[in-house]
């Protein structure tokens, strides 16, 4: 037999075209799992606000699902992206509604895309960001900003932001226990140190902190604030030692106020209060808020799974957007803050998920001022113990996350017309 | 020397005069080690244009390989018994001429009208082994916009982006991309278009 080099015949696909479906006068994008990429589809919604065009959030109906107005163009987005979308006409709503008035659902109305910031530093860190990487895979539009865009005031262009893993305490992660000679972390705390000086502090701490405040100052104006990972414990920490040192030798030159944990001020924190501080530099963990110490050996706790709450849709429709989900049960993961201990959260937390059986809560939300801020522990919901130096999560590989859900339940949140309450 | 040592070395014989051209030598060859080889035959014949005698010899040449299989599945597509362009395509080809054997297809899709769209596609697979992108691009194109109710034109669609993004245009790679979903909704590549169109968006990380 002679040997040539035709290359292999790919089997051609059949043929088809586009359905030429008429109209119908809505768009149901289910999310449950009869959605084929959950992710996407709040990509879809966004970007249909953004456009112009108003949507509704249909809360426990099928997951979720989100209701959008039968366009070509809409049609066509779904199509690109593989989201599952089903026409709906008016006949059909009505039933969805009569269904929806007799259980625990409710529609909220999504009428403008909020604009959306992320707290990240211009240096590229060899850890990824889940919050990131969710945005950039529904295709939702945002702006970085850092300290200093903070510092000048431009928290108040956004509607919601998240915090990437800043360590608001100017610690940088502690990683110079393990990372000292590393020249990410070199160029980490470079950079972080430049712009102190350049914004007129003396050492990363002080401008953390402030920075810090200028973030509470934003919720407390009506921002939506979201933050993950060991950015939500120390955030609180930064606000609640407004006036003591918290800081190491090694981030600012002086050591921790011995008498720091007394001197704590947990009235000016978001969510937790009475938390004892790691008191020893060389222990990779900043307080005892966390409940699982993921980073110190002899205090880690192993993963469990955590248990997203039931909340009344049409009460409670914060919380209850906050859950949408099409799974209840979520693997734990992993992260420099993975949970919060239920006897540090401060009363009137608003707990979303914990581990059943466990001392702590795994994602807490609460009202702060006008706005409201939200933490989720943990790192990345699809790599439940992400390292230093591992590739970024491929999305694509999980467009049907439940945890990666919770993330973009958050973005969308702000899109929501609050309703009056019917009591 | 066994029967069958003599048969591997007549097919060797035969081969090397395929590599020179010699349709005739090669033959005398293969009958010289006493002409049982169906597929050695059918292969001959095929470089000859005899595309009924390629035809008939290919199928009945045992298990098949992935090159026979192609061939067959091009032969399947057309009526015509014979074509000295095809035969003249193939027979450069296994003289190791790819960029030559590529214009060859190309020339030889429209005397066989009911295959053009493979031999263009074959020629465009060819091309782009050879790394000549332009070429390429010119055959998925044709086929895109000749032939798109081919079998081929999702794969068209699908290798035309896929040369563009990895020429660093992922704009015209994503027109492409969305091109191919929105049309050919049902077809087997658009897992595959829609991974090329989260690369090409830059909405997952590269894992090139």
């Amino acid at each position: 037999m002679f040997p040539t080099r035709i290359v292999t015949y790919v089997a051609a696909a059949a043929l088809a075209l586009l359905p030429n479906a008429a109209r119908a006068q809505h768009l149901l994008v289910p999310m449950d799992d009869a959605q084929t990429n959950d992710l996407k589809a709040y990509g879809l919604t966004y970007n249909a606000l953004k456009d112009g065009a108003r949507g509704e959030w249909l809360l426990n109906y099928r997951g979720g699902s989100f209701l959008l107005p039968d366009t070509p163009e809409l049609r066509r987005r779904a199509a690109l992206d593989g989201i599952t979308t089903q026409p709906v006409d008016d006949a059909t709503l009505s039933d969805i509604r009569n269904q929806m008035s007799q259980a625990n659902m409710e529609s909220v109305p999504l009428e403008k895309a909020p604009r959306i910031a992320v707290y990240t530093a211009p240096y590229s860190p060899p850890w990824d960001d889940a919050v990131i990487l969710a945005l950039r895979y529904a295709g939702i539009p945002y702006t970085p900003i850092w300290d200093e865009e903070i510092e000048h005031g431009d928290l108040a262009k956004y509607d919601w932001v998240h915090l990437f893993h800043e360590d608001f305490t100017g610690q940088l992660g502690k990683f110079y226990i393990a990372y000292s000679g590393a020249s990410w972390f070199v160029d980490m705390q470079r950079t972080n140190l430049a712009m102190a000086k350049k914004l007129g502090f003396p050492n990363t701490p002080a401008l953390k902190k402030d920075v810090a405040m200028k973030i509470r100052e934003y919720v407390n104006n009506g921002g939506f604030l979201f933050a993950m990972c060991g950015a939500t414990e120390t955030l609180d920490l930064a606000l609640a030692a407004h006036d003591v040192d918290i800081a190491s030798v090694f981030a600012d030159g002086t050591p921790m106020d011995p008498n720091a944990d007394a001197k704590m001020d947990w009235n000016a924190s978001f969510a937790f209060r009475g938390a004892h501080l790691e008191m020893s530099p060389y222990v990779n963990s900043m307080s005892d808020i966390d409940g699982h110490q993921a980073n110190v050996p002899g205090r880690r706790q192993p993963l469990g799974t955590f248990t997203l709450f039931a909340f009344s849709a049409k009460f409670d429709p914060v919380p209850s957007m906050l859950v949408q989900d099409h799974r209840t049960v979520i693997p734990d993961f992993y992260g420099v803050t993975t949970s919060f201990m239920k006897n540090r959260l401060k009363p009137g937390v608003t707990v979303l998920a914990d581990e059943p059986g466990a001392p702590w809560a795994k994602y807490i939300h609460g009202d702060y001022g006008k706005g409201s801020w939200t933490f989720l522990g943990g790192h990345d919901p699809e790599d439940p113990q992400h390292a230093i130096g591992n590739p970024p999560t491929d999305l694509s590989l999980h467009p049907n996350s439940p945890g990666y859900r919770l993330i973009l339940n958050n973005v969308l949140f702000p899109a929501a017309k609050k309703k009056p309450l019917k009591t | 020397m066994s029967a069958d040592d003599q048969a591997q070395n007549a097919r060797l014989l035969a081969w090397g005069w395929v590599r020179v051209g010699d349709l005739d030598h090669a033959r005398q060859a293969l009958a010289s080690g006493g002409g049982g080889d169906d597929a050695a035959a059918g292969w001959i014949a095929l470089y000859q244009g005899d595309l009924a005698g390629a035809r008939a010899r290919l199928r009945t040449a045992g298990v098949p390989s992935g090159d026979v299989l192609a061939v067959l599945a091009l032969l399947d597509r057309t009526r015509a018994t014979k074509s000295e362009a095809l035969g003249n395509a193939y027979l450069t080809l296994a003289r190791g001429d790819t960029a030559a054997a590529a214009a060859a297809f190309a020339a030889a899709a429209p005397s066989l009208a009911d295959a053009g769209s493979l031999l263009i596609a074959t020629a465009a697979r060819l091309y782009t082994a050879h790394g000549d992108a332009p070429q390429a691009i010119a055959a998925w194109k044709t086929i895109v916009d000749s032939l798109p109710q081919s079998p081929e034109a999702p794969e068209a669609d699908l290798e035309w982006a896929r040369v563009l993004r990895r020429t660093k245009q992922a704009p015209a790679a994503i027109a492409r991309l969305e091109h191919l979903i929105i049309t050919y909704p049902q077809s087997a590549l658009v897992p595959q278009a829609r991974r090329e169109l989260e690369l090409a968006r830059q909405t997952v990380p590269s894992t090139s």
